[in-house]
């Protein structure tokens, strides 16, 4: 039994694997165009439409090749970012340029660079735009850089901080970063540095000011696990890589580093114990639905009703053989006092 | 590899041993064949192609699986099939015992066989000798004319060490016993088959005739004879006649026999006895011939000769029907020279068969007139083997017995004989004695007709014992033992006067008990009829009463319900008086008396659980004495009055008048003590 459960772990594993590669896949597939709709929808003014953010989860079923009915693995699409869980996860990021035409894209790279690199929520104009309406635009050029100024538009978008990237020339293109606590109404954080004229700036480098501005810490990212369990489900006892997390059902998704792969062990008394493996991706929600069955399988083996009834059912067919044989051969000895007689009349 | 054997057992041991080469496989093959390693062989074989090839731990297992498993469904179905043959194993063979009842066959058994009685309803079995029944089954009646084909269950039966074996075809809720069958020395056992032949046959009564009776001078009208009595489908002296006590026609005539005829008169049965298994019938003719009789369809199977000059009187058959004895004189007695013989047949199974002549040796009684010695009159065979051989005047002689001159002792003896070799061995003097027997007590039974018994008004008495039971039986000259039984018929205990008309008493003495059962029945009166010339001519009958009884024969029956008895009964005017009127003669006034004396024989069938008589034929009548003369004022003139009675007239027919004959040989199947 235990090895039947130990293959049956192992193939809910490797399918787990599985689909998480293959939702990433489709995350990765999804992503592209949406960011490429998101450009286009930016370009033409913005207006409303979904992002990758609210875009339509597709779940993909996990497969259940010969794999007991463990319950279902919902691997939300990569690219979906996770929501907003508090306010001071979100980072604004406006841009004060001087007249500056180099480096025109450099607001969007960072985000691009935030998103994939950290686990901040960025704010960017459009977002921004959505939220406030196109009045932003003013009153982030009226702030002309000052800093309360500015934590003012970011306490109306309900960020945390805000990133500003101020871009000037002086033959060289300056560009300075700063990192404003909306709440506090400070800096908490510059960088600066300089381009030669004409000198772009890769990836690399961008991640570079990120990494000097930002503490490690800020570039862990997370993704979500979120435990679903029908009625009987209710009460299970949750563990994250044996680490507990609570009993279903929980109140928030459980968030986890991303990417990484995890261990779900649910379990329940009499109830047969949901394990999983799962992948999860940066700012992905992996929606688990565990249906907890009833225990028949590892509980003890003296436990189990039937165990018992076996055994009772052996003696009572050894004890029947046994008293079979003794009557059988415990026989009276035949009466030898007596023979049958006939009479015959011929 | 111990390991392997130790954990996974013999047989996956030796499967994994059979990687290393093929012989071992082989090896492993007989060797879990050898010892009825099923499961194992069956793996040994489908291990064949693996030879050569290493085992990996997954065949092993499946194979410690296979063979652990099948080791379990081999022992389960081991116990299994040991305890369904335990308890369907069946009991060891009881065997059986089959008595097979062989009884008279299709045409005779109307008449014969017990088994066309239809009065049958049971059969039982029972101990010879003690009489404990051993089985019952209940029985209907085969019709007759068709040949039975039953079979009847007896259920168990206890086994039997050797015993006598009694049948009884019983009727009417088994008070009436129709038929019975007697198997000596017979058992059966456990797990043994047994077959038991049972010859089953009525319980027959018989009895013969004797020279007949002839008078000195019949009257010259027959009118006048007075034998208008006899039984005239009796009246042939010289038929043995078959009787079925039991049947409401008691005379089988079809079946009456006739022996020895020469000049085509049979010579009459004087004496007869049947074994005690009831399939023969001895008899003695009076032409000196003693015949076997098989009972099965009463057909004679031959004879051997005997002195004819000395005719059989009795014959007594051993109850064990292994010998006999013939008891021979003549009547009237001679005093001295042979005044007998004893025959003693001592095989008389030989003689049944017809295989022997029964190995007989003859003793021949002298008497001499310092030494007189009576005839041998009857006979019994002793519990201690010898033969007992009563020497006693004949008590069937006119006038006797005479108890004025045989009172006293020493009258009779009785003489021991060996029944092989003949030789005496002992004499015992005894009074007056007329039969001897033994009960199953082993104690010897005396009729001894002319002892009087203290308060008894006649002589005659029964001493069972040494004189440990002496009951009075007047008037009885033989006894039946039956059992413990004894059964008597005699006169009735009344005084000698006139007036009084003599009655027949049936005693019966039941076991256990000292006194007489005792039941009285009435005895005819003897016609007389004459006729009176002087005066006006006229016929009248004279009746004489019966004044005294003797019964000189008796047989009965096995169950004890019915008795055949051969009674003397005289009729004669009291001594004392002047006997019976007959006229008076007017012009003398005188008056004519007779005195009479005279004999009738009965054969009579008698109810002995009733008590009463059934039947009655009278065979004979034997005048002894007629004497008729005047009486006058003075007493007698001595003038005869009565030509039929006077011997100086021309037909003095009265005088000395019978007729018809003397029955004797009374006997029944299944014998008597």
């Amino acid at each position: 039994m235990a090895s039947s459960n130990t293959s049956s772990v192992r193939r809910v594993g490797a399918l787990g694997l599985r689909v998480a590669f293959t939702g990433w896949v489709l995350a990765l597939g999804l992503l592209v165009p949406m960011q490429a709709q998101a450009e286009r929808t930016r370009a033409a003014g913005g207006g409303a439409g979904g992002s990758g953010r609210d875009g339509g989860r597709s779940a993909s079923r996990s497969h259940r090749d010969n794999m007991p009915p463990i319950g279902s693995l919902r691997v939300a699409q990569a690219g979906t970012p996770a929501p907003a869980s508090a306010s001071g996860d979100a980072v604004a990021l406006f841009e004060y340029r001087n007249d500056v035409k180099q480096l025109a894209d450099l607001v969007e790279r960072l985000t691009l660079a935030l998103q994939q690199n950290t686990s901040l929520s960025v704010i960017n104009l459009v977002e921004a735009r959505r939220r406030l309406g196109p009045q932003v635009d003013a009153e982030v050029a009226r702030c002309d850089g000052e800093t309360r100024c500015l934590t003012g538009v970011g306490e109306k978008l309900q960020a945390k901080e805000v990133l500003l990237l101020a871009v000037s020339q002086l033959g060289d293109v300056v560009l300075a970063l700063q990192r404003i606590d909306v709440a506090e109404k400070r800096v908490i954080a510059r960088y600066a540095d300089s381009l030669s004229n004409g000198q772009g700036v890769d990836e690399t480098r961008l991640l570079g000011w990120l990494q000097q501005l930002y503490p490690p810490e800020a570039f862990k990212r997370y993704g979500q696990i979120r435990i679903s369990t029908d009625a009987e489900g209710s009460g299970a006892q949750v563990y994250v890589n044996a680490k507990p997390k609570g009993q279903t059902p929980l109140a928030e998704p459980l968030s986890v580093l991303a990417p990484g792969n995890y261990r779900l062990l649910i379990e329940k008394p009499r109830f047969l114990p949901f394990q999983a493996a799962v992948t999860v991706m940066p700012d992905t929600v992996v929606e688990v639905e565990a249906r907890l069955q009833r225990e028949a399988i590892q509980t003890p083996w003296y436990k189990r009703w039937y165990v018992w009834a076996g055994i009772g059912a052996g003696v009572a067919a050894v004890a029947a053989t046994g008293l079979a044989i003794y009557f059988a051969t415990d026989k009276p000895p035949p009466d030898m006092t007596r023979v049958p007689g006939t009479v015959v009349i011929r | 590899m111990r390991a392997v054997k130790r954990r996974f057992g013999r047989g996956v041991h030796a499967l994994a041993m059979v990687q290393r080469t093929p012989f071992r496989l082989r090896q492993a093959l007989r060797r879990s064949k050898r010892l009825a390693l099923a499961p194992a062989h069956g793996f040994f074989v489908a291990a064949m192609p693996r030879v050569g090839r290493p085992l990996d731990r997954r065949w092993i297992r499946a194979a410690c699986c296979y063979s652990r498993g099948m080791r379990q469904v081999f022992f389960v179905s081991v116990m299994a099939l040991a305890s369904t043959l335990a308890a369907c194993s069946s009991p060891p063979n009881p065997g059986q015992v089959r008595f097979r009842v062989h009884a008279t066959p299709p045409p005779d058994d109307a008449l014969l066989s017990p088994l066309s009685d239809p009065r049958a309803s049971a059969i039982e079995f029972r101990d010879g000798k003690t009489d404990m029944v051993l089985a019952r089954s209940r029985f209907d009646a085969v019709p007759a004319g068709m040949s039975p084909n039953v079979d009847l269950d007896l259920g168990a039966i206890g086994v039997s060490e050797p015993r006598d074996l009694r049948m009884l075809a019983v009727g009417a809720a088994g008070q009436q016993v129709l038929g019975l069958a007697l198997s000596r020395s017979v058992s059966w056992g456990y797990g043994n088959d047994s077959d038991i032949v049972l010859e089953l046959r009525r319980p027959l009564v018989f009895f013969g005739g004797n020279n007949k009776l002839l008078a000195q001078s019949p009257p010259s009208d027959p009118v006048f004879a007075p034998n208008q009595q006899l039984y005239t489908p009796l009246k042939d002296e010289t038929k043995l006649r078959v009787i079925d006590p039991n049947a409401g026609s008691p005379l089988i005539s079809q079946y009456d026999m006739q022996f020895d005829k020469t000049g085509g008169t049979a010579s009459p049965v004087i004496a007869a006895a049947g074994t005690f298994d009831g399939q023969s019938l001895l008899l003695a003719s009076r032409a000196g011939k003693l015949h076997v009789v098989d009972t099965l369809k009463l057909e004679d199977r031959g004879s051997i000769d005997l002195d004819a000059a000395l005719p059989a009187q009795a014959i007594v058959i051993d109850p064990q029907d292994q010998a006999a004895v013939v008891l021979s004189y003549l009547k009237p007695p001679q005093v001295t020279g042979r005044v007998g013989r004893i025959v003693l047949l001592r095989d008389l199974g030989g003689l049944r068969s017809r295989t022997t002549d029964g190995s007989p040796l003859s003793i021949d009684v002298q008497s001499t007139m310092s030494a007189p010695v009576a005839p041998p009159l009857a006979a019994a065979y002793a519990p201690n083997g010898r033969i007992d051989v009563l020497h006693s005047p004949p008590p069937l002689l006119n006038d006797q017995p005479d108890c004025m001159t045989l009172s006293g002792e020493g009258k009779s003896t009785l003489r021991s004989y060996d029944p092989q070799t003949g030789a005496q061995l002992e004499l015992l003097s005894l009074p007056y004695t007329t039969a001897v027997a033994y009960n199953d007590q082993g104690e010897r039974v005396l009729v001894q007709p002319c002892v009087l018994v203290p308060g008894a008004k006649r002589p005659g008495r029964v001493v069972i014992g040494a004189d440990r039971i002496v009951l009075p039986a007047p008037g009885v000259a033989d006894i039946a033992v039956v059992g413990r039984a004894l059964v008597t018929v005699g006169a009735e205990d009344v005084t000698d006067d006139r007036g009084v008309t003599m009655r027949a008493a049936i005693r019966v003495l039941e076991p256990n008990t000292t006194v007489w059962r005792t039941s009285h029945f009435d005895l005819p009166t003897w016609t007389i009829p004459y006729r009176v010339t002087t005066g006006i001519p006229h016929a009248v009958s004279i009746l004489l009463a019966p004044t005294d009884v003797l019964s000189y024969s008796i047989a009965v029956t096995p169950d004890r319900a019915r008795a055949l008895v051969l009674l003397r009964v005289q009729h004669r005017t009291h001594p004392s008086g002047r006997g019976v009127f007959v006229f008076r003669d007017t012009p003398t006034n005188d008056v004519c008396y007779m005195k009479w004396s005279g004999y009738m024989y009965h054969v009579v069938s008698v109810n002995l659980q009733s008590g009463s008589r059934e039947q009655d034929y009278v065979v004979g009548v034997q005048n002894q004495s007629c004497r008729a003369t005047f009486y006058d004022n003075l007493g007698d003139t001595g003038d005869p009055c009565f030509t039929a009675c006077d011997p100086t007239d021309s037909n003095p027919y009265l005088i000395g008048y019978q007729d018809g004959y003397i029955p004797s040989a009374a006997s029944v199947l299944f014998g008597r003590r």
